[in-house]
């Protein structure tokens, strides 16, 4: 309870709506002043790895692509690159070009849902998806539309659209015909009007112009716009290859949740995301998307976090163009997959996932056995952002009433696209007794 | 046509619906399709798609004893009844509202929920006996509402 009643608020949002999984955030201000804020992660924490431990390294795909409902094909693309890069398996450059098909498929439809069902009713008023669909349901059939194209494309390629199974080290277990990818082509030729008119309905939004001081960090590639491969880049000069990950980065603990917290070694909290990745890689997504952002009037690079939504739409629109390129230079490879030989090590890498970089470390013994995995999700590297974000806004909603500060803390967190379930590790607990 | 879908997760109590679905899918009533869905989200307004009745088959956590079945109409569905169990992405009462603002609702539905074990039973493959008996219900209770759509949709053609 507040000690002074005149100056003390204290927001306690009690389960966090609309974020993947179970948060919470406890926020008090006192006399204009912050002195507590806690981003409460409470989703169980869920050991998966541990459970990789002692499993052969075939298996890593499959079990990995059981941490997300939304995201499953972020974690196996990261799992299959860390454990490539370390049985050095040289990979059919034909697969390559279809496991970013994959990828264009994940980032469609997660991205899809989260404008759609999660983030768009914060800025049109409306309480949830259900309202949004009686105030504008064009707009909702338009969002399921493009979401079922891009669970398509991973259904295509991986088998079926939730925790899918069709890849593996090396490729896919099966590659598709040309026929088959043909049968996507339609579809998504359809959807890109419906994701044209998206980025323009929420470059449309009423969004608060507000910026932050924020490190920006995604992967950078010299040819593409980010998804499976790059090195890390940041906003303040941050270059360093995806193995060097412990390099630049460090993770620890808080009491208050079960997810680590990430920051910059020396610096501090860092910024992953469509928001970074647009920033750090506008002029990787050609001249039709750059033509498309002249015309909404969002620039970019920009430091206001409420234009991620506009990010995360714009690349939609970039999957889309990429997944039809991709398909139209199809060629099947000669090998669903390259065979690997096992051996003793250690393999890192970093992939794009919706949310933002996703890294995955594998060491194994020489007959593949899995001895230790470690995985550092996205959301996981944003909350302590996420903190520094709610604690810049904590004092313009001193004046508010509950349910509005409850509001703009939860429009700021969504932001960030938060997977919860994704993002929690188990807390090492200490008691000392006196 | 009237579809019967189950839905839920691969493993424990949760997969109850799955079960039911399989077991009516190995003898399915007459004019009818029977698929599963696991974890389907909003997919699941795009698998009600040319359905002139729906049976959901689902898994839920209300207090009740494992086992007992809530035989719920699809159009009064509350927002969220029973605490049916979804992860992630519209659990299956927003998804059946959103079908319903959407006009995507078929005229006909029932939702048997399974209520299961609290404490969850994840580590399990299968689903535990008392949890059995409902799945065993809940067949028995969809054959019965195939029958009633299927009379309904007879009499109504003629």
């Amino acid at each position: 309870m507040p000690s002074n009643k005149a100056k003390t608020k204290t927001i306690h949002v009690g389960l966090l709506t609309r974020v993947e999984g179970e948060g919470a955030l406890h926020l008090t201000v006192d006399g204009g002043k912050l002195v507590d804020l806690r981003f409460d992660i409470f989703e169980p924490p869920r050991f998966f790895e541990a459970l990789l431990r002692g499993r052969h390294a075939s298996e890593a795909a499959d079990i990995t692509a059981r941490i997300c409902g939304i995201c499953p094909v972020a974690y196996q693309m990261s799992a299959l690159h860390a454990l490539e890069a370390l049985f050095r398996v040289e990979i059919d450059p034909a697969v390559r070009a279809l496991r970013r098909l994959y990828y264009c498929g994940e980032w469609i439809e997660s991205h899809a849902l989260h404008i759609h069902m999660l983030a768009a009713p914060d800025f049109l008023g409306c309480e949830s998806i259900v309202s949004l669909a009686e105030k504008d349901r064009p707009a909702v059939e338009r969002g399921l539309r493009i979401k079922k194209a891009g669970n398509n494309i991973i259904k295509l390629l991986g088998g079926r659209s939730v925790h899918p199974v069709g890849v593996c080290i090396g490729g896919f277990t099966r590659a598709p015909r040309a026929a088959e990818l043909a049968t996507l082509r339609d579809e998504l030729a359809r959807i890109r009007a419906d994701a044209l008119a998206c980025v323009r309905w929420v470059a449309g939004f009423d969004l608060p112009d507000r910026h932050l001081d924020m490190e920006f960090v995604s992967l950078r590639h010299p040819d593409e716009y980010p998804m499976n491969e790059g090195r890390v880049a940041s906003s303040r000069g941050l270059d360093c290859a995806p193995a060097e990950f412990d390099d630049c980065f460090e993770e620890h603990q808080v009491p208050h949740s079960n997810a680590l917290h990430a920051k910059v070694k020396g610096r501090g909290p860092y910024f992953l995301g469509p928001l970074a990745r647009v920033n750090l890689n506008f002029d990787r997504l050609g001249p039709d998307i750059a033509s498309v952002v002249r015309e909404i009037g969002v620039s970019f690079p920009n430091s206001n976090p409420y234009t991620s939504i506009v990010a995360r739409a714009l690349e939609i629109l970039y999957a889309i163009d990429e997944a039809l390129r991709i398909i139209n230079a199809y060629k099947p490879p000669g090998a669903p997959a390259a065979p690997f030989t096992a051996r003793a090590g250690i393999g890192r890498a970093i992939t794009e996932a919706p949310r933002g970089m996703l890294y995955q470390a594998y060491e194994t013994d020489d007959r593949g056995i899995i001895r230790s995995a470690r995985i550092v999700p996205p959301t996981s590297q944003n909350q302590a952002q996420m903190e520094a974000d709610l604690r810049e806004l904590a004092p313009a909603i001193l004046s508010r009433s509950q349910a509005e500060a409850t509001h703009l803390c939860e429009t700021a967190i969504r932001n960030y696209d938060p997977c919860i379930s994704c993002a929690t590790h188990f807390l090492k607990l200490d008691i000392v007794h006196r | 046509m009237i579809r019967i879908i189950g839905i839920g997760s691969p493993f424990g109590d949760d997969a109850a619906g799955l079960e039911a679905a399989r077991q009516l899918a190995a003898d399915p009533p007459p004019d009818t399709d029977v698929l599963v869905a696991d974890r389907p989200g909003a997919g699941l307004i795009d698998l009600f798609d040319g359905a002139e009745g729906v049976i959901l088959i689902d898994a839920a956590r209300s207090g009740a004893p494992p086992g007992t079945i809530h035989d719920l109409d699809l159009h009064t569905l509350p927002s969220h009844p029973l605490g049916l169990i979804s992860s992630h992405d519209l659990g299956v009462a927003e998804a059946v509202r959103l079908a319903a603002t959407l006009g995507q609702l078929p005229r006909r539905g029932r939702v048997l929920a399974i209520e299961i074990a609290a404490g969850g039973s994840e580590a399990r493959v299968d689903v535990c006996a008392g949890v059995r008996v409902g799945v065993t219900e809940a067949v028995s209770r969809t054959r019965w509402w195939c029958a009633v759509y299927r009379e309904t949709l007879r009499l109504a053609t003629e």
